[in-house]
């Protein structure tokens, strides 16, 4: 259980704001202060507006210009950050190249350090663990949504990222695989123990994968609290995770924070 | 094994989840009628134009032949265009004129593209040209054309590329704008530079519309290929089309016509061919891949 490599992230008093009209913003986030230790996987839950996303990109360094700090080891996220690796929310692989070749993008940045030969085998690797190797040579349009996003995950893995960034990646995935994935997805993590932020708005998801929980709120984008997941590792089974009396009360106290005390119960 | 039985499940429960099909499926209609009913259809469009052919050919023996060649009489003047040796070098330049002048502004077309999709600046320069020309009828700028390039094989290539460039700007400009910004993204977390980002994200992303362009500007080409042998230089295919038409042969202006189609059929299967061979990627069809 000891944290391994792994970046640690510091976020401290950072917003952000879209201008609408004259004289008026849409705050999305709101001083926001939480630190990410070496190793640990933390969701960020929220109901869709708190800006979880926004968060996400911001520790990505694709989202730039905002007050507060956020440093990864110590320094100061400006640009995409070294050895991060990212997993979209359509997995968002590249249609004209084949699922070896989009594994063989997250190697771009380290490329030069290898042979053909050696990236080949190393996109091989994760291929297996992410049980894609006999796929690798069809296109991501003959894959199903869960290849693709398995893909999109073997890309993020592929560089030994320090931080790995992922942001609703099972969102759009029929139940049957988001569970499958989510099974695999902790089988995975404790095996590498990088440092990760999921983004979810799935409080079961956040549960079962996690170290800690934030629980956000929105309007504007606050933390409302972090919670410690105490469940026992590894968890091999959802369920047993899950369903434990611990799991249930995570589950229960979570909800109620990210529902929080607003009227929108009924929403939609 | 195993999955015999699930098969024959899925079967069923396709068939009674949609008992709605349409009538010649459901009812059970013998299968041999229903091969034929397909060959038939397959063989439609041949069997449309033999009866087009078989209608000109009774209607045309009966009108003047200036006005109208019969399709045997057609045939006969292609062959002696053929072998009296006018009917080669003609093809020859059609193709040359076009090669050149299409080619051309297929590398311009798609590097101006690129550059009015990922910049603002260079996008809102260049806009006003390109909807100016986009909407004006070029073939009124030939005379001009005749003034500065002369009547020879550059003014023919000039109308050709004046025809064909503005299509393959905009569809390539257009293409690579709406590269989807999570592709961008990706570029940009895995450390692609400014460069990469164009050559190995927005410019393949851009490849389909590209093409709808080049199918386009093609045919633009086509008729500015032989506007410009007709008008710039009685010359090439061009030539003997208003050569003939003005000696009223029919026959021959038509079989000049009919091989200035076959320049543009072999020069779109060509596009097609070589679509499908460099990027296998942008066909739906499967066996293209696996």
């Amino acid at each position: 259980m000891t944290a391994m490599g792994g970046a640690r992230i510091e976020i401290s008093g950072v917003g952000k704001r879209y201008a609408q009209r004259r004289n008026s913003a849409h705050v999305v986030l709101q001083d926001i202060t939480l630190t990410i230790e070496s190793g640990e996987f933390v969701s960020l839950v929220g109901a869709s507006g708190c800006g979880k996303t926004t968060l996400l990109r911001m520790i990505s360094g694709l989202a730039p210009y905002y007050p507060g700090t956020i440093s990864i080891d110590g320094q100061v996220v400006r640009g995409v950050p070294k050895r991060v690796g990212f997993v979209f929310q359509d997995a968002a692989l590249l249609p004209w190249k084949t699922v070896s070749g989009n594994v063989a993008v997250g190697l771009n940045e380290v490329r030069g350090s290898y042979t053909r030969q050696e990236i080949a085998g190393i996109v091989e690797e994760k291929l297996a663990l992410v049980g894609l190797s006999e796929h690798a040579h069809k296109y991501p349009r003959q894959l199903s949504g869960g290849q693709r996003q398995r893909a999109g995950l073997a890309r993020a893995l592929v560089g030994e990222p320090e931080l790995l960034l992922m942001d609703e990646p099972f969102g759009a995935l029929d139940a049957f695989t988001r569970l499958r994935l989510q099974e695999e997805l902790a089988d995975i993590v404790e095996r590498l123990r990088t440092t990760t932020v999921f983004v979810t708005h799935d409080v079961e998801e956040a549960v079962f994968l996690s170290d800690r929980v934030v629980a956000m709120g929105a309007n504007p984008g606050t933390v409302r609290d972090v919670v410690d997941v105490d469940l026992p590792r590894p968890r091999t089974s959802r369920e047993a995770a899950l369903n434990s009396a611990r799991g249930i009360e995570l589950r229960e106290n979570i909800l109620q924070l990210v529902m929080g005390t607003h009227t929108d119960r009924v929403a939609h | 094994m195993a999955s015999e039985p699930l098969d024959s499940v899925t079967v069923d429960h396709a068939r009674s989840a949609s008992p709605v099909r349409s009538p010649t499926v459901a009812a059970g209609i013998d299968p041999a009628q229903r091969d034929r009913w397909r060959w038939f259809q397959r063989g439609l469009p041949y069997i449309s134009v033999l009866v087009f052919l078989g209608v000109w050919q009774v209607v045309g023996d009966h009108i003047d032949p200036i006005l109208l060649a019969t399709p045997v009489n057609t045939a006969k003047a292609f062959w002696d265009l053929l072998t009296s040796g006018q009917l080669g070098p003609a093809f020859g330049s059609a193709m040359a004129d076009l090669g050149i002048g299409y080619g051309l502004a297929v590398v311009v077309g798609v590097v101006v593209g690129i550059l009015m999709g990922r910049s603002r600046t260079a996008e809102r320069v260049l806009n006003p040209y390109v909807n100016f020309f986009q909407a004006t009828p070029l073939i009124a700028l030939v005379p001009l054309i005749v003034i500065w390039f002369g009547v020879g094989l550059e003014a023919r290539v000039a109308v050709t590329f004046m025809l064909a460039i503005w299509s393959i700007i905009i569809n390539t400009a257009t293409g690579v704008k709406e590269t989807p910004d999570a592709l961008i993204d990706v570029g940009r977390v895995y450390k692609l530079s400014r460069l990469q980002l164009v050559s190995r994200v927005a410019l393949p992303h851009a490849v389909p519309s590209i093409f709808a362009g080049l199918r386009i500007a093609l045919g633009k080409a086509l008729i500015g290929m032989v506007i410009a042998q007709m008008e710039v230089s009685v010359s090439g295919l061009g030539g003997l089309i208003i050569n003939y038409g003005n000696a009223f042969k029919t026959a021959y202006l038509l079989a000049a016509v009919f091989t200035a189609s076959l320049v543009g059929m072999i020069a779109a299967a060509l596009l097609e061919v070589l679509r499908r061979w460099w990027f296998p990627w942008t066909t739906n069809d499967d066996r293209n891949l696996w």
